[in-house]
């Protein structure tokens, strides 16, 4: 063969064949320069899950101590740390930070950006979908998961009713509805999962502020069943406050439906008109996610068998049918050729695992004036909705990687068919460094808004119109204080006033 | 073909970065831009419009030409109960602005704009000289109040959204509470976002 179309020899690109093209220069060093090149993108696509880390590492310290200043400008300092990828978590983390520092046109700016920019990503880039199938789910821009674009908006909302911009309130409320009408119809995620039993029920606040109390009833009845569908449950409070308003409004109907034992007597102050004070605390420590490692075996023209350990050291078993990553060769062994059914491939990946943190702080009260204490009611529950987002997406999540793998391990297989050379040393290098690089592509996605707290709480209290002194105690789990607020109020006729108490602790 | 091989890349390169400039085109204020499907300057425009061509052509008006009198109109609130932050203050001006103009009617100042020029009128009691302070209780009192709403309903599925936006304004009489113009322009969207792209 002439050496010159010896050199330009192009192979016939397929799955595992990668395209060859050798010049005269230098013929050994050429595989290597190519895998030192794709361990060096490995090495950057894998920082995506790095900053994760690194974003709980710089931020968790102030986040605890209730910097939240300090925290934002240690993201603007460093926009690195969330890259291109996450543009959606930068604006919702700089947003939920102004807000618990009680910057609400600030947080506002943010998290409107952060809301646009999640429809904006409605339509997704075929280009980022494939480099994601090769490499890995962080190379995609970052989404949100269904419960982080909800808080976005109720702490949109919670920023409008601050201002006393109720009809900007009552439109975030409507914003978020239209979120939830389109999961109900694509059925991904009812109205548990994404946090519906707070949305409603804030949305009713809403509502009532605006004057509108027949929507206000519709949201309340909502709230309660979104909440009996959990997954967190719904705070008996709640449960008897929504029996003494809709019986007021006379939804004798809606209070059988929803199952409701009759109001208690300190829920009879209420109703739509009265002048209020809502209390919203945020208490401790949000979830985050961690790799959870993967491994198994997949069988070509068979089945593909999953392992992993649990938290608990338990041992989780999956098998589920090959994908057919490869042309299917079950014909080539019957017609007494030699066959790559039946052979198998051990594959090992990461998926997201759920993280929770320890919290010091587990509740709120709120004392108005010289009256008793009320305890404020869990309305949600981070923890619980990421443990669930993440049961919903395991199936989808686990089979898309396991491909991703399987195919990667073949190619990678194949390359080092192709790059083989005469030399025991060089092929051990090239394999070693095939396999770091294949290693290094793999990652997580564990991406999160570890910055929402673990519980959201409400406490509410019916007032004059006048001025009033409240306190708001953060408590322990057995209840003892932990820090106290006092916050004095001018209250208007009809009017709901939000105060806020954040204790990440 | 080695020559493509090696420009090749360095081609695309170049034009994937000339695509990241940033350009900024000046167009007409009164052009027709729909980017997102949201409520925008076009929706808004077309708003003030419809309610300045439907108010000025009423009976209402008639009225007050027989009595030789202009009516002075103070501007309501005007509720936004759609599902965007609409800024309505926008059209709200273009109303004001066009009536004025008009030389049909008078307008006073809105409930915020009258609390600044009290607080001016106070302290001017205190700091103007008697010759040049405007003394209080000598305001124009309107006689018609201009409210209203803009409203959405969303259809949606998938990528697609049908969004039908109807904006309802009522001139009303602050003496007898009659209702004596209603005026409402419909704007409806189709929107279609694609689900994937390059």
């Amino acid at each position: 063969m002439d050496r010159r179309k010896e050199n330009q020899e192009i192979h016939p690109a397929g799955v595992g064949v990668v395209l060859t093209f050798r010049p005269r220069i230098l013929p050994m060093l050429l595989p290597l320069c190519r895998l030192l090149l794709v361990f060096g993108v490995a090495a950057v696509l894998s920082s995506c899950t790095t900053r994760s880390a690194l974003r709980l590492e710089r931020l968790e310290g102030l986040q605890a101590q209730g910097d939240y200043r300090a925290a934002v400008d240690r993201i603007k300092r460093d926009p690195g740390l969330y890259g291109n990828t996450s543009r959606f978590l930068y604006f919702m983390d700089i947003g939920t930070l102004y807000h618990y520092a009680g910057m609400y046109d600030s947080s506002t700016a943010y998290l409107l950006r952060a809301a646009n920019l999640y429809d904006e990503l409605y339509t997704r880039s075929v280009t980022n979908e494939a480099a994601a199938f090769l490499t890995n789910d962080n190379v995609r821009p970052y989404r949100s998961k269904p419960f982080e674009i909800v808080f976005v908006h109720q702490m949109l909302e919670l920023n409008y009713l601050a201002r006393q911009q109720v009809d900007d309130a009552v439109v975030e409320a409507r914003r978020t509805q239209l979120l939830f009408d389109g999961w109900e119809k694509k059925d991904t995620a009812g109205p548990g999962p994404a946090g519906g039993g707070m949305f409603h029920y804030l949305s009713s606040i809403c509502w009532d502020a605006a004057g509108k109390t027949d929507d206000a009833m519709i949201s309340l009845f909502a709230s309660v069943r979104a909440f009996k569908s959990g997954p967190v449950r719904l705070p008996p409070w709640i449960g008897s406050y929504a029996a003494g308003m809709l019986m007021k409004n006379n939804r004798e109907d809606d209070v059988k439906s929803l199952a409701l034992p009759p109001a208690a007597a300190d829920t009879a102050r209420f109703s739509n008109e009265r002048s209020e004070v809502i209390l919203i605390g945020y208490a401790g420590k949000g979830p985050v996610f961690a790799d959870d490692v993967w491994w198994g075996t997949y069988v070509v023209d068979g089945f593909l068998v999953l392992h992993h350990t649990r938290a608990d050291g338990s041992m989780e078993t999956v098998s589920m049918l090959a994908p057919p990553l490869v042309r299917s060769d079950d014909q080539g062994g019957t017609k007494g050729r030699t066959t790559k059914s039946g052979t198998t491939l051990h594959i090992k990946f990461a998926l997201p695992a759920l993280r929770t943190l320890p919290s010091q702080t587990a509740g709120f009260t709120l004392r108005a004036d010289t009256g008793r204490p009320v305890t404020a009611a869990v309305i949600n529950d981070f923890d619980l909705q990421a443990a669930r987002y993440l049961e919903d997406n395991k199936g989808s999540t686990l089979a898309r990687t396991a491909a991703r793998v399987a195919l990667r391990t073949f190619t990678a297989q194949k390359t080092k068919q192709e790059l083989a050379t005469n030399s025991p040393l060089a092929n051990l290098v090239i394999s070693i460094i095939s396999d770091v690089a294949a290693d290094q592509l793999e990652k997580a996605d564990t991406r999160i808004c570890f910055l929402a707290p673990k519980t959201v709480q409400c406490a509410r209290v019916a007032l004059s119109p006048g001025r009033h002194t409240i306190e708001v105690t953060s408590c322990d789990q057995a209840g003892a204080a932990l820090d106290t607020k006092s916050y004095d109020i001018a209250l208007g006729p009809h009017e709901k006033k939000v105060i806020f108490c954040t204790s990440l602790r | 073909m080695r020559g493509l091989l090696t420009y090749g890349p360095v081609l695309a390169a170049a034009v994937l970065l000339a695509g990241c400039t940033s350009k900024v085109t000046r167009i007409q204020s009164d052009s027709t831009t729909d980017l997102s499907g949201s409520w925008n300057d076009t929706d808004s425009r077309l708003v003030a419009q419809e309610m300045i061509g439907d108010c000025l052509n009423q009976r209402w008006l008639f009225k007050w030409d027989e009595m030789k009198k202009r009516p002075t109109v103070i501007i309501g609130k005007i509720t936004n109960q759609s599902h965007e932050h609409i800024s309505v203050e926008t059209f709200c001006k273009d109303i004001e602005r066009a009536l004025l103009n008009s030389g049909k009617v008078d307008f006073v100042a809105t409930k915020t704009e009258r609390e600044q020029v009290r607080e001016e009128k106070a302290d001017q009691t205190e700091n103007a000289s008697a010759a040049t302070a405007k003394p209080a209780g000598e305001e124009t009192g309107a006689d018609l109040m201009l409210i209203g709403s803009i409203n959405t309903i969303v259809d949606q599925e998938g990528g697609r959204a049908v969004v039908f936006y109807q904006t309802n304004m009522e001139l009303i009489d602050i003496k007898s509470n009659q209702k004596v113009w209603i005026g409402e322009k419909k704007i409806k969207k189709f929107i279609r976002r694609a689900s994937a792209s390059f």
